[in-house]
């Protein structure tokens, strides 16, 4: 009687501190841990796996490919979180990835000339394959298993924050624009599959770009309403695509906060009477700001703070779960706006 | 937000401290007091009907401490639109803050920029000296017009306010 006493102590304190160090997992033992967020964790999401660096080479690209990062050292430096607060995700496997992409896609990946087209870095097609797969597809997947991650906290917790992801461009059979994994469809496909509460889904779309990726994968899909308003001057303008846009709302270049957030008003009041999800994708990208050469619009650091409190706002309201994604905008004080919004997101919500 | 006052377009959240700023403004104004049921569908209809105007509101510390609408008017001369400025408001704890100027130092800037803005109108109370005083140190000029109307709505009678 007494050694069942101490063994069952033994595996009550094991089971405290297997919850304590959980961290990280991987995709696989997503669908299987309990996450006991009374641990100081908060669903913020970050790895340092995320951020790009190719020997100097990254400094080509338009693109600040160490975003994630400095928004994850501004959150720390301005005491909103603690380094052990975030949550670390794992990559997922290629056999999780075969959830959405088929294997000649994957297989495709493997010649660094396909990776250099979709990452848009043409000089990376002069690498062997297995750097690649280290300096690009590696951090993407990191990134990847974060927006799965995010789907399964969010439920749990109400929301969720992956410091990276929204790879919008990119659907199961194809990528593009910096987007190689389909994140989004990935994530929304596995809760689906893992979660009998999750059945209807709404992605809200704000990145400057039309989000032709989860589009292309939820086209006449009746579960998954989508709404995405973007800059109608710019990439990708995919007609095909544009068919799964449940709301549409095309807006035009040199867009100020005024009426961007008058329209984002009016449009989110709409896509609410018209569906009631049972969680939100929030695809948050920041390349509406103003002065970033591939968004074209003109909304102030303000207005971006404006608009992710908006979008959190309509779903705690309803009490529907958010992911937040970050997407696109690149400019190099993008982690700052980034971090200052999630802050105020904090503030006005009590969030953590 | 974030920083110490912000200047930003109101959104939905915003209407219930719109119509507490827009009948407090009427009563000390103009000793007048708003109907709620009225006034709360006339700030809903204009935060949800873009094409008729506008607000914006000052943010301090995550509450709103002033506000200012604007409303749209033709001119046909000048092949442009005139921002209306109206029911400003500031909270009697942030005046003398320099929030009418922020407000209208943002209105400006937001006017110019628009190519299919063509200038900025405002009316006063003929006896109110402090804001007409403001008004011309903040560069406008007193208009050679004065104003005419027929209130359908609004008329002299207390009770229908």
């Amino acid at each position: 009687m007494k050694k069942k006493r101490i063994l069952l102590m033994v595996l009550i304190l094991a089971g405290v501190f297997a919850g304590c160090v959980y961290w990280p997992v991987t995709v696989k033992e997503m669908n299987f841990k309990s996450y006991a967020m009374d641990t100081g964790k908060v669903p913020v999401i970050y790895s340092d796996e995320y951020n790009i660096s190719f020997y100097g080479l990254e400094a080509l690209h338009p693109f600040d490919s160490k975003k994630y990062g400095k928004v994850h050292d501004y959150l720390i430096e301005r005491n909103l979180l603690t380094a052990d607060q975030f949550i670390e995700p794992g990559a997922p496997s290629r056999e999780d990835l075969l959830i959405v992409h088929p294997e000649s896609y994957l297989n495709a990946l493997e010649q660094s000339s396909v990776v250099a087209e979709l990452a848009e870095m043409g000089i990376l097609s002069y690498f062997p394959s297995n750097l690649t797969k280290r300096k690009i597809l590696k951090p993407m997947l990191y990134a990847t298993g974060g927006t799965i991650l995010a789907g399964q906290l969010a439920v749990r917790k109400g929301w969720a924050i992956n410091l990276g992801g929204g790879y919008h461009h990119a659907s199961a059979h194809q990528g593009g624009g910096f987007c190689i994994y389909a994140d989004i469809t990935l994530s929304i496909r596995y809760l689906m599959k893992h979660n009998p509460l999750i059945s209807k889904v709404m992605i809200i779309d704000l990145d400057a770009h039309q989000g032709n990726g989860h589009e292309r994968d939820f086209l006449n899909n009746d579960s998954v309403f989508i709404v995405d308003v973007y800059n109608k001057d710019i990439y990708p303008g995919d007609l095909e695509a544009k068919k799964a846009i449940d709301l549409k709302v095309e807006v035009p270049s040199g867009i100020d906060d005024i009426k961007y957030i008058q329209l984002l008003e009016f449009h989110l009041n709409e896509a609410f009477e018209l569906f009631d999800p049972d969680i939100i994708y929030y695809n948050a990208g920041t390349d509406i700001l103003e002065g970033d050469p591939l968004g074209r619009m003109k909304l102030s650091k303000i207005g971006i703070l404006m608009r992710d409190e908006m979008v959190f706002r309509y779903a705690f309201e309803r009490q529907i779960p958010i992911v937040m994604l970050l997407s696109g905008g690149y400019q190099k004080t993008n982690y700052e706006v980034i971090g200052n919004s999630i802050a105020n997101l904090k503030k006005k919500f009590n969030l953590f | 937000m974030d920083d110490a006052v912000v200047i930003r377009p109101a959104a939905a959240a915003d209407i219930p401290v719109i119509v507490a700023f827009s009948k407090a403004m009427a009563l000390e104004t103009e000793g007048k007091t708003l109907a709620d049921e009225r006034i709360t569908r006339g700030v809903t209809d204009l935060i949800h009907k873009p094409e008729l105007g506008f607000y914006i509101v000052a943010e301090a510390d995550t509450r709103v401490v002033a506000q200012l609408m604007i409303t749209y008017e033709w001119s046909d001369w000048r092949d442009g639109v005139f921002w209306w400025i109206q029911s400003v408001y500031v909270a009697p704890a942030h005046r003398r803050r320099g929030l009418y100027k922020r407000m209208y130092a943002y209105i400006q800037d937001k006017a110019r920029r628009d190519p299919s803005v063509c200038g900025i109108r405002l009316y006063v109370d003929k006896n109110n000296s402090t804001a007409k005083k403001t008004y011309e140190t903040l560069g406008m000029a007193l208009a050679h017009y004065d104003l005419y109307e027929v209130d359908f709505v609004l008329s002299s009678k207390p009770d229908n306010y």
